[in-house]
């Protein structure tokens, strides 16, 4: 066990991945000398060489494009996009390109492609900049979705991500980059897709969770037991396989769910879990599952009107609360 | 201390007593856990020992006294005790009746008019007390109706009460800090200048003679009529688990919304009840809250839930039957009377509920026994000794576990179709009959329903039948051949949907191949419940039993 920062989990992983199979490589925007926006790659052109690890224009339809093509061709290709918001410059290659083509060869082309990125609130980096999208990519078929929120999961899903023969979109956060925590050192850690992890167990509500909103409903959590209100935590980590079982066996134990993200609430991957616990768990809801994300409102540059914007932890207190009619 | 001995409640269905015989006489030394007297009930004959060891100082109700249960029927005590005020002249009071007799007394104490008596209100089901903690107004004050009069706290939350009328606050009883029992009369308001009777502190009890009556209607939370139901899933599911009726459970969510903690306090604070009484509370929409318990420690019977079924008339009439029974019509000389009581009277009732409750239908059907008479010749040759019913038993039990649906019970919601077979027996007994069932038949061999069937039957003659014994049966066998009886129409023996009355077995000539032969035939007369068993099934179920026992080997 090391303890890393989530950012070097990311760097380590792919690094040590490399190490392991030629055929992997990445490119994006800076990722050679400057190591990427937030360093994830710092150090791989110097180890792997810049065959490996290199620099792409500020194109990116025209890079993840190259990156099915080599997927395709038999390479393992990682791209970085700076921002995952820049992926929608990239849509028609990512959602009608990289999701479909196995399906539509018939499986006769594989596609081991990771796309990753970092997205989200915290620097106040404005409306083009501080986006959640995984809802989209979780919307569109073709694609498997990860969203680790500790160094451990994005170490373990990452390695999982690498190894798949199928696209990957694997969405970082910002402000994870600098958590840290422990890390295995087995070469081989992986952590499979569609295991939902168990943050903290509890019994009268249970707060399903991503990225920095782990950390808020732990806040929540605490000040929630104060009051005698004992909730349980679920991360999915991955939301394509999403853990249907983990989550909906969860609420069934407690009756109660609140749905908490960063991304706009409107068709948010909130409207789908609570959904999917109606659809499984309707008869054990003691309550309406409740969903909390970000205001229908482009995310501001301010970052005090960031957080009034994207759920705060008194949002998921007084969500919890509101499941166990105690508001 | 002088000890008073009641009429004790042996079985859920015991309603009344009668004394057999006293052990000791008056003045006798009695021990704790020695007979005291011998009682019989409509189901068994029992000896009841004595709690407290004592001299036995009076024996209010003789031999052959019929009392209903928990009457005091003796007091034990120290010799020379004086008894005088619990067993004076007339012993009947007995303290657990003693509250209605004397509020009886209080309640002519009566208020002057106008005068509307404060009392501690119930706030939530499992408040027995409350604490006052500020009167918004004092003696001689104008409260006006629907304003807060005072402040309580109960031990999970303290809220204003307002005044049930307006008037002059007359008299306050309990002051700022007294803890009340719920319903205690804790005020009065009425006109001013009003005097309240030294007898109104006295009066509170008055109002205890009305607390049993609130406590029974205010708590029975109950929705207006037309006002819907709104339950969470998970506390509709949690209601479906515990058998409760949803509509009797105050809402505390959004709306009124039934949700999950109110399930769970409804059924901690929920009366103790037999399993009986709840089911049948839960049929009817009986709140338990709202019934009062004549069992043990109060615990809720079968009696206090049907009781509570028929309102207002059953009380009155209950009042006029018991001194009718004396007085009965006059008799002339070549009659007997009979009273219907006892195990009479359970068979009474019961074959009037059976026949009122159900759609009996009746099929019958012919069985050639010659195979079963073969088979059990043989057994017998080999030294195994088995009576036809019992191998008719072993035939029911198999042809039961082929068609279910003939093993069945209903609540009027759903029909319950069970997978094992206890089958009852009818046993007539002296002036009457018990049906004890041998449980899991399906379980045994021919043997051992055999032996089941001889244990049963010498229990039931001996009079040690337990409750266990004649409850739980899925289905009856009850045969009158041994009568000469060919064939008849058996009642059914509820809550169970079928029942097959067994007829003799005569030598009859009959038609086969061609021939009259002569050939032991018994005729099979199945009644059961058409409202849930249908005539084809039924006929179909005879004719699998009909086949196992011409042919019994098929039950190999």
């Amino acid at each position: 066990m090391a303890v890393m920062s989530y950012v070097n989990a990311i760097k380590e992983t792919m690094a040590a991945e490399m190490r392991r199979d030629e055929k992997i490589f990445v490119m994006g925007e800076d990722v050679e000398v400057l190591g990427g926006i937030f360093g994830a790659t710092r150090g791989l052109a110097q180890e792997f060489g810049v065959e490996r690890c290199f620099n792409t224009p500020i194109s990116e339809s025209a890079f993840v494009g190259a990156g099915l093509g080599a997927a395709c061709a038999g390479m393992r290709p990682i791209v970085e996009l700076m921002y995952m918001d820049f992926a929608f410059v990239a849509m028609d290659q990512i959602l009608n390109q990289v999701a479909k083509t196995r399906y539509i060869f018939g499986g006769k082309a594989k596609v081991p492609l990771v796309i990753r990125g970092q997205q989200g609130v915290g620097r106040g980096n404005a409306a083009t900049h501080s986006q959640s999208v995984e809802a989209i990519f979780m919307h569109f078929p073709g694609l498997k979705v990860a969203m680790p929120s500790t160094p451990e999961d994005a170490a373990g899903l990452l390695r999982t991500a690498i190894r798949d023969d199928n696209p990957v979109m694997f969405i970082e956060h910002k402000q994870l980059y600098i958590k840290k925590g422990e890390v295995p050192d087995d070469p081989d850690f992986m952590i499979p897709f569609g295991k939902a992890r168990v943050v903290r167990e509890g019994k009268d509500c249970t707060i399903v969770a991503t990225h920095v909103y782990v950390y808020k409903a732990l806040e929540a959590a605490e000040e929630l037991a104060k009051e005698g209100i004992d909730v349980e935590i679920i991360d999915p980590r991955t939301l394509v396989p999403l853990d249907v079982d983990g989550i909906c066996n969860s609420v069934k134990k407690t009756g109660r769910a609140v749905v908490v993200h960063e991304a706009h609430r409107t068709c948010g991957i909130g409207a789908e879990i609570a959904s999917t616990i109606m659809d499984n768990a309707f008869m054990y809801l003691d309550a309406p599952v409740v969903r909390l994300g970000a205001k229908a409102c482009p995310l501001p540059f301010n970052l005090g009107l960031e957080n009034a914007v994207v759920p705060q932890t008194k949002d998921i207190i007084d969500a919890v609360k509101k499941t166990l009619y105690k508001a | 201390m002088a000890h008073i001995v009641i009429m004790p409640k042996q079985g859920l269905q015991m309603t009344e007593g009668t004394i057999i015989k006293w052990y000791y006489a008056e003045g006798d030394t009695v021990k704790a856990g020695t007979p005291l007297f011998s009682m019989e009930t409509d189901k068994l004959t029992i000896d009841i020992d004595a709690d407290e060891s004592g001299t036995l100082l009076k024996i209010v109700r003789k031999e052959g006294e019929i009392v209903p249960i928990t009457e005091p029927i003796a007091v034990i005590g120290e010799k020379g005790e004086d008894i005088s005020a619990i067993a004076g002249g007339n012993a009947a009071p007995a303290p657990a009746k003693a509250e209605e007799p004397a509020a009886a007394e209080a309640a002519p104490a009566a208020l002057p008019e106008g005068v509307t008596p404060v009392i501690m209100p119930k706030q939530g089901l499992q408040m027995t007390e409350g604490t006052i903690i500020k009167w918004y107004h004092k003696e001689g004050e104008t409260a006006e109706e629907g304003k807060p009069l005072f402040s309580m706290e109960t031990d999970k939350l303290t809220i204003d009460i307002d005044a049930p009328a307006s008037g002059t606050v007359l008299k306050i009883l309990a002051g700022e800090g007294s803890i009340v029992p719920i319903t205690e009369t804790i005020a009065y308001i009425g006109k001013a200048g009003t005097v309240i009777p030294e007898g109104g502190a006295k009066a509170a009890p008055a109002s205890e003679e009305k607390a049993p009556a609130e406590t029974v209607s205010s708590p029975a939370f109950t929705r207006k009529p037309g006002q819907r139901l709104f339950i969470s899933p998970r506390a509709k599911m949690k209601t479906k688990d515990a058998g409760v009726d949803p509509a009797l459970i105050p809402g505390s969510g959004p709306d009124g919304m039934v949700i999950e903690r109110d399930v769970l306090s409804y059924l901690t604070s929920r009366p103790k009840a037999s399993p009986v009484a709840s089911v049948i509370a839960a049929q009817n929409g009986v709140d338990l809250n709202a019934v009062k318990g004549t069992g043990v420690n109060g615990k809720i019977m079968k009696e206090d839930v049907l009781n509570a079924l028929k309102p207002a008339e059953a009380a009155p009439a209950k009042a006029e039957a018991a001194p009718a029974a004396p007085a009965a019509p006059a008799v002339s000389e070549d009659e007997t009377v009979i009273p219907i009581r006892g195990m009479r009277k359970a068979i009474f009732n019961n074959m009037m509920n059976s026949l009122h409750g159900m759609a009996q239908a009746n099929h019958r059907m012919k069985v050639d026994m010659t195979e079963c008479k073969r088979l059990r010749e043989a057994l017998k040759a080999a030294g195994q000794k088995v009576s036809f019913n019992d191998i008719l038993i072993l035939a029911v039990t198999k042809a039961l576990l082929k068609h279910p649906c003939v093993n069945a019970s209903t609540d009027g919601t759903n029909i319950y179709e069970k997978h094992y077979t206890n089958i009852g027996l009818a046993v007539a007994v002296e002036n009457g009959l018990m049906v004890p069932n041998i449980k899991h038949t399906e379980k045994m061999t021919l043997s051992e329903i055999a032996a089941a069937t001889a244990e049963q039957v010498k229990k039931t003659r001996d009079g040690k039948l337990t409750m266990e014994d004649y409850t739980g049966g899925t289905f009856t066998v009850t045969n009158l051949g041994m009568f000469d009886v060919d064939e008849f129409t058996p009642v059914i023996n509820a809550p169970e949907a079928a029942i097959l009355g067994v007829g003799k077995i005569g030598d009859t000539p009959v038609a086969l191949d061609g021939q009259v032969v002569i050939r032991p035939i018994m005729t099979l007369s199945l009644t059961y419940d058409h409202r849930i068993i249908n005539g084809a099934p039924a006929a179909e179920f005879l004719q699998d039993l009909k086949k196992l026992l011409e042919q019994p080997y098929l039950m190999l």
